[in-house]
């Protein structure tokens, strides 16, 4: 105990019990050593979430994935609660680049971002059981992906939980993983190696995909490939969603030389935002038939996003870029597809450097980024953003899901 | 017509595997579908199809790749080009041409009867020659000759581009020369798919060739006399064996278990003309072994077979007490020493390695090697140890840089072969032939910082064509096998500007 931080312990009372079960075989002080994180890195600041958080609601559970460029990577098994966080456990994870959770068990399934395993050119995909009890997680498996298919950057579980579809963008190649009775991914059962480029010689000299979401209505993903400027709609034959007949049905090209790298689906899946890196631009969708999509609007930017998501019960996108020398905004826009246009309404500037991921929970949108956890109020009224707080100052983090 | 055999097909249960039994390592990591095509339209036609399918594509000539680079392919399509075995001339006067379906015995009997020529390649009649010369093959002429990769002129080529595109090329030194020397060695399933070798000029055919197999005893073999073997055999490679008039000489040196009574030579010899009128440079290296009490007979009889656990069980017949008399040395039509034997043997479990040497060998080496093979080790129950004599015409530093094999200044090559039937003998023999290898690359013969592995003053790496996956735990892995002097980032330039989305590829092919 007496290696916390006094701030760390105040928001963190059973760190030494819950954070000594990452694993039986490591210490918690050489495993944060060995992460280069001292306990100051893990303080956490105080919180004033009550305008966002009603008093008596559940806890929110988030996990997150945080690597730099020369540790491993770890996730934080963190719980938000009204007045304070927590990280409940801390486990090793190799290069956590994305994460998502089971629909409806109690897993997590996380990219690694690897172009090396067991010395073959393969990426893995972890996957951990959580205890929401406990506060606990269990690394239960890692299945290497098809040779080549190196640096998964995204993945996405299919609404019946039988698939997983890993967008490999080192070795430019969808990988469809069939989830078995107790959860477990197998070895990849479809492999979709794509061939493409860009404008960009270094950049976009080879298919990347990049980010990966399923559409549960029509059973099939829009992927984005930040190579080859397009979008993949991949479906499978028979309407099945990730099944073994799944393949590429659809290419959308986008703006040459755009770099297209991020996707967010609306709740109500007939819009979807697609953000462009070297060309810094929104792109709108709407998912009008069959699963061809339709352009229905498109702001450029003055830098690049560098994550997206849509607000879960209002029309508005959020996007996250950094300006300037280390500054990051999120700004938030409502779609109209009538006038085929984004409509820029609200921004605010962000405690942090850079943004890789946001969530909404819980009238907030979580923020994982260079400098911590990040929650931003969101207004019961507008939807727009109010204030933003760190909320933790767990360096590099990547990655982040809801469990 | 390409010939489509899949899953449900009565022939893929035999066609999915290559030589090496271990592969693919299940029915779930072999090939969907298999695509026998005949001609170089129909490998386009295949490869375009595969490829915007999002498929993966491996090619097979021969299927005698050493790891599963080839029939360990998941969901994805092998382009077997065995039906596309053409050897001919390009016109009257034009290139001589090569398929890569065409087996090494046919290419030798056509170049032969049709013009008096060979290819210095390999030693098994059933090795396809796609694989063995996008590799580098090499055989029992190649200290004469070179290698089969030192003759190539042109090829064509079938590569992808950006988009997706098949590309149908014809590489030479005037048209994308980097690919053309990328093809000369680097080994196959990096760049493209090759639909025809062609070569402006090859060595003439042999007339004759001198044939004979020392055997020694183990039992006569204390650890200093096995030493004083090796390091004979070594140091006639790196000494006299360097001179010009001992390139037509070519020896296998086969370590075999102790168990089994014997290990021998075999040594086929002609002179730079293409005759074996004078025997003095063979009867030289044989008196070398005098003091050893060998027995010496007749050759084998053709084609050795480097694929099958015959290797190891080579028939020892009773020869003369002295070796001193030429009369015990078979002189034979070189087309019947090259053919006269077979093919591989039925496919079996195997585990191959290789090294190359620059210097004779260590007394340590030579130690590691006699414990390993007097030891009751089940792999080495197993397993041959070839050492096969190298150099001469290849060793012409010039071609370092026109071709893509490094090693120049190597006398000799080794190659390790481990053979078993079932697939519970899996685990020890990867295990225990890796701890062999390993153990005879440690210590303070072996460049302090590549320990395990064959290089530094002594040695200069490993042969693509003899794959190695246990090599990827070494970071530095593509430096044994492409040398440090700049090969290998030129083969990455290569392989990004012609197969930029890496649709060809393996664990061990040329990393972006």
């Amino acid at each position: 105990m007496s290696d916390l931080t006094a701030n760390e312990a105040a928001f963190h009372p059973n760190a030494e019990a819950s954070c000594g079960r990452i694993d039986s075989r490591v210490n918690r002080r050489a495993f944060l050593a060995g992460m280069g994180l001292g306990g100051a890195a893990l303080a956490l600041l105080p919180l004033h979430l009550g305008s966002v958080f009603e008093h008596g609601a559940e806890d929110l559970l988030l996990c997150v994935g945080s690597f730099g460029t020369a540790d491993a990577g770890t996730l934080h098994l963190m719980q938000i609660q009204l007045d304070k966080t927590r990280v409940l456990y801390m486990h090793p994870s190799e290069r956590p680049a994305a994460i998502v959770r089971h629909p409806f068990r109690s897993l997590l399934y996380v990219a690694n971002d690897v172009g090396l395993y067991r010395h073959q050119p393969r990426g893995t995909v972890e996957t951990f059981a959580f205890d929401q009890e406990a506060g606990t997680l269990e690394l239960v498996g890692r299945q290497p992906l098809s040779l080549s298919a190196t640096r998964p950057q995204a993945l996405a579980i299919s609404p019946d939980g039988r698939s997983l579809i890993v967008a490999a963008f080192g070795g430019g190649a969808y990988n469809v993983l069939t989830i078995d009775e107790s959860g477990l991914p197998s070895a990849p059962s479809v492999i979709l190696k794509q061939v493409g480029h860009g404008e960009h010689p270094t950049e976009q000299a080879s298919a990347h995909p990049l980010d990966v979401l399923f559409h549960s209505l029509t059973g099939s993903a829009i992927a984005a490939d930040y190579g080859a400027d397009r979008l993949d709609i991949l479906a499978s034959d028979g309407g099945e969603v990730g099944n073994a007949n799944m393949k590429v049905a659809a290419r959308i090209p986008c703006e040459a030389g755009s770099g297209p790298s991020k996707v967010a689906m609306h709740p109500d899946r007939e819009l979807f935002v697609v953000a462009q890196t070297l060309r810094p631009a929104l792109t709108a969708f709407r998912l009008a038939s069959g699963i061809k999509p339709v352009q229905v609007g498109h702001a450029s930017l003055n830098a690049a996003p560098t994550a997206i998501c849509f607000s879960s019960d209002k029309n508005i996108v959020f996007e996250a870029r950094t300006r300037g020398v280390g500054q990051a905004w999120l700004t938030a826009w409502t779609v109209d597809p009538q006038k085929a246009n984004l409509q820029r309404i609200s921004e605010i500037a962000l405690p942090a450097g850079e943004v890789a991921s946001i969530h909404p929970a819980r009238s907030t949108l979580w923020l994982a980024s260079d400098r911590g956890m990040i929650a931003v109020g969101l207004s019961s009224d507008t939807g727009l953003p109010s204030k933003a707080y760190r909320v933790a100052s767990i360096p590099n983090l990547r990655s982040m899901a809801v469990v | 017509m390409t010939v489509v055999v899949n899953r449900q097909d009565p022939r893929f249960d035999t066609l999915k595997r290559g030589h090496n039994a271990r592969f693919p390592l299940s029915n779930a990591e072999a090939p969907d579908r298999i695509l026998l095509c005949s001609s170089p339209e129909e490998v386009a036609q295949a490869l375009r199809k595969v490829v915007a399918a999002g498929l993966r594509p491996t090619v097979r000539s021969g299927g005698h790749c050493y790891e599963d680079f080839v029939s360990n392919n998941p969901y994805g399509a092998m382009l077997d080009l065995s039906l596309y075995n053409i050897v001919d001339r390009d016109g009257e006067n034009g290139p001589y041409r090569v398929a890569p379906g065409a087996v090494l015995g046919d290419v030798y009997l056509e170049l032969y009867k049709r013009f008096d020529l060979t290819l210095p390649a390999g030693s098994c009649f059933m090795v396809g020659a796609g694989g063995h010369i996008s590799g580098g093959g090499y055989g029992f002429l190649s200290r004469l000759y070179g290698l089969t990769s030192d003759w190539i002129s042109a090829v064509d080529i079938l590569t992808v581009d950006g988009k997706g595109h098949v590309i149908e090329r014809r590489v030479d030194k005037d048209h994308d020369p980097d690919l053309l020397r990328a093809c000369r060695g680097a080994g196959g399933g990096n760049f493209g798919i090759i639909t025809s070798f062609r070569f402006d000029k090859l060595p003439p055919a042999p007339r004759e060739v001198a044939q004979a197999n020392l055997i020694f005893d183990w039992a006569t073999m204390t650890e200093e006399r096995f030493s004083q073997v090796l390091t004979s055999y070594g140091d006639y490679w790196e000494g006299r064996g360097k001179d010009r008039d001992t390139w037509g000489l070519f020896t296998l040196m086969d370590i075999t278990p102790a168990k089994r009574g014997h290990f021998g030579i075999y040594i086929q010899y002609c002179q730079p003309d293409g005759t074996a009128k004078d025997l003095s440079v063979l009867q030289e290296f044989l008196n070398l072994f005098a003091s050893f009490n060998p027995m010496l007979f007749q050759g084998h009889g053709g084609l050795v077979s480097r694929h099958g656990p015959s290797v190891a069980g080579r028939a020892v017949k009773k020869g003369p007490e002295s070796i001193e008399g030429v009369g015990d040395i078979a002189v034979r039509p070189w087309l019947d020493a090259t053919i006269g034997g077979g093919g591989s043997g039925s496919p079996t479990r195997g585990k191959y390695k290789s090294a190359y040497m620059k210097r004779s060998f260590t007394p340590a080496e030579a130690s590691t090697i006699y414990r390993f093979y007097n030891s009751d080790q089940i792999t080495a129950q197993n397993s041959v140890l070839s050492v096969d004599s190298y150099g001469g015409a290849i060793n012409r530093p010039e071609l370092a840089n026109q071709t893509a094999i490094a090693q120049r200044s190597s006398i000799m090559k080794l190659q390790w072969q481990c053979y078993w039937r079932e697939a519970s003998g899996d685990q020890i023999h990867l295990e225990q032939l890796d701890k062999f290898y390993t153990d005879l690359y440690t210590g303070s013969h072996v460049d302090p910082h590549h320990q395990g592995t064959p290089w530094g003053e002594r040695y200069e790496g490993c042969y693509m064509n003899y794959p190695d996956s246990d090599m990827l735990r070494y970071a530095y892995w593509p430096e044994l096998y492409y040398g440090r002097d700049g090969l290998y980032p030129f083969l990455q330039q290569v392989k990004q500007k012609y197969d930029p989305n890496n649709v060809f590829h393996s664990s061990m092919s040329v990393q972006e």
